[in-house]
């Protein structure tokens, strides 16, 4: 009695040089197939992504860059590199359009979403569809957990930066990963070894200080990333961990103001969702991705030379 | 667009639609053996046959992140981390012998704790001679045999034993010192990458969390106590052989060839106690799940399926 094999495709793990650093990505799938970007969070790497990315990459080319700083990409020095979210876009921008790819969906997970919403705002025209999964566009979102990070927003004083540094230990990285997560067993302790491995670089932890400090440009953006919600209308699935204190489900919600046709979905889960509810996260994201990016309908109102590309690539 | 407002109103696709892709779940559990905490994962149907993944050095069920998935729709399958490796406790060196026969004694009472009284045994590195002393104890409990560079046989052990052999021979400080390179992330990435035509499939989340953890204070001597005592698994081999012999247990030999570590004259010999076992080499080197699972998971669960 024999079963059809199963089998998992492969995942490839390089390195290329991007305005001057090493700029680490993964990569699966068909070269040929629609792109999905995968933008990391905060104090993770594209690691966060080492199962989803499996989940995809029969159907679609999944790109999950490491930010500088995070991961197995360069840690310039401090004063040799502006660490921030403006500098953070144009590194992926430089990454994408090397790697050819033109049009793509993004999946936005903390850092990642005011990452991927610059880059949506230089190029509206090249996102095909979002996947927002507890990244913040919305006032809404942030509650008494940056307490703290306003304060260093208000003074970036050596006292404020000292009072963020219990954040960066492996108490804070355990913390983001277990908050809010029912089923604990779920949770593979291989996330925070892995992130905390590189925290625990010497120089690290002042370089997330600047990046803390410098989210602080992220929010003076939310008018203009919710214009850019309302004109181009991307397709958008929310899948939000409603459990986490750092990005509450009301950040959410929010979406839907801008987003009326956005896809809602609330997990009963905390930051990092995918660690323990990607069983119920990839079918969502397959189903909504594929008519979106495999289906006869274009993206919505873009010039028609780009729908012609994005359709003969899909087909 | 639906837009549930409560958790329990997910959509889930029916499984004839063609974008639902089954994600098995991974449990990251412990228990308490002897006041030590043994991590494991475990995954798959709780009444379904049992495989057991034993792993090498310096890894720990990690190495098994990615084959675990591909099981555990038809198998529970359980992968321990032993103590001083991975998420297990790693125990005082004053209070805990870091020997393998303390080892295999761990993951035999683990297999009690956790009720298995039969299993196959997936056996990699210092895995084959863990998961080999726990089969001499319980010969009739061991259902199937995978190897994957693991040895049984003096012939695998080439070149690269020498200055281990001589720790062997010579327990002295200057001998165990010399074994210090092993530990370090030069050599944690050189097995990985070792023998490896296509290096972009190796994850470096491998050698990331290998080192973290052989970095942690102290792990360097439970390490170098591990080389010293590897010496007691070559007394074993003809038990190990005899067992096989005797018991003939369904055995699938998968190997990467180019491994220096277990070179492939190590995987040749079990086809003289095991006449029916299946022998496949990989163009590969040590830790060979990494860049051909998608080779070797097709061949594990049809060798499985039918053993089973």
């Amino acid at each position: 009695m024999s079963t059809p094999p199963l089998t998992r495709p492969a995942t490839r793990h390089r390195s290329t040089t991007v305005d001057g650093l090493d700029i680490f990505y993964r990569e699966a799938g068909p070269d040929d197939a629609p792109v999905v970007v995968l933008l990391h969070g905060f104090p993770s790497s594209s690691h966060m992504y080492r199962e989803l990315i499996p989940a995809l990459a029969d159907r679609y080319r999944v790109i999950a860059p490491d930010l500088p700083g995070f991961g197995l990409s360069a840690m310039p020095p401090r004063g040799t590199f502006e660490y921030g979210f403006a500098a953070f876009a144009q590194v992926v921008d430089a990454l994408l359009a090397q790697l050819g790819a033109t049009r793509y969906a993004l999946y936005v997970m903390d850092y990642g979403a005011p990452v991927g919403f610059r880059l949506a705002l230089r190029h509206p025209e090249r996102v095909t569809a979002l996947v927002v999964q507890n990244g913040n566009a919305y006032e809404a979102g942030m509650g008494d957990f940056w307490a703290t990070t306003r304060a260093l927003w208000a003074d970036n004083s050596a006292a404020n930066r000292d009072a963020m540094r219990p954040f960066l230990t492996l108490d804070g990285t355990r913390f983001q990963y277990l908050t809010g997560v029912k089923e604990i067993d779920r949770i593979d302790p291989a996330a925070w070894i892995h992130d905390q491995y590189f925290l625990d670089r010497p120089g690290n932890a002042d370089i997330q200080l600047d990046i803390i400090h410098d989210y602080r440009t992220n929010v003076a953006l939310y008018p203009a990333i919710h214009a850019y919600f309302r004109e181009f209308r991307p397709p958008t699935l929310i899948l939000w961990g409603i459990n986490d204190p750092i990005f509450l489900p009301e950040g959410a919600q929010a979406f839907l103001r801008d987003l009326p046709d956005a896809q809602l979905h609330r997990l009963d889960t905390g930051h990092f969702a995918l660690e323990d509810k990607l069983n119920d996260m990839v079918p969502l994201m397959r189903q909504f991705l594929e008519p979106h990016l495999h289906g006869q309908h274009a993206p919505r109102e873009l010039d028609g030379k780009e729908n012609d590309d994005a359709n003969t690539r899909a087909d | 667009m639906n837009r549930p407002d409560s958790i329990d109103q997910i959509d889930r696709p029916r499984p004839s639609e063609r974008p639902a892709l089954a994600v098995p779940v991974i449990h990251y559990k412990k228990v308490d053996i002897d006041g030590v905490n043994v991590f494991y994962r475990e995954a798959g149907p709780a009444d379904a046959p049992v495989l057991l993944l034993l792993h090498g050095f310096p890894t720990s069920s990690h190495m098994f992140r990615n084959l675990i998935p591909l099981l555990a729709d038809r198998y529970r399958v359980i992968a321990p981390d032993y103590p001083g490796y991975g998420q297990s406790d790693s125990p005082d060196r004053s209070g805990f012998d870091y020997t393998f026969a303390n080892l295999a004694d761990v993951i035999e009472k683990l297999t009690v704790a956790l009720d298995l009284t039969k299993y196959s045994m997936y056996v990699m590195d210092y895995g084959a001679p863990i998961g080999y002393r726990l089969a001499l104890k319980h010969p009739e409990r061991v259902q199937a045999l995978i190897v994957q560079n693991g040895n049984a046989y003096t012939e695998g052990l080439a070149a690269f034993w020498d200055p281990i052999k001589a720790y062997w021979a010579d327990r002295s400080p200057a001998k165990r010192e010399a074994l210090a390179h092993l530990v370090t992330l030069e050599l944690t990435k050189f097995q990985y990458t070792d023998g490896v035509s296509d290096t972009s499939r190796i994850s470096p989340d491998n050698w990331v969390v290998d080192q973290a953890l052989l970095d942690r204070p102290g792990n360097r001597e439970i390490q170098l106590d591990l080389f010293g005592d590897y010496g007691s698994n070559v007394p074993l081999y003809p038990d190990f052989q005899a067992f096989f012999r005797q018991y003939q247990p369904p055995t699938l030999i998968v190997w990467g060839k180019n491994d220096v570590i277990f070179p492939e004259p190590g995987a040749h010999p079990y086809l003289r106690d095991l006449p029916a076992a299946e022998l496949h080499l990989l163009d590969s080197g040590h830790f060979a799940l990494e860049d051909k699972l998608d080779v070797m998971a097709p061949l594990i669960r049809d060798f499985l399926d039918r053993s089973l």
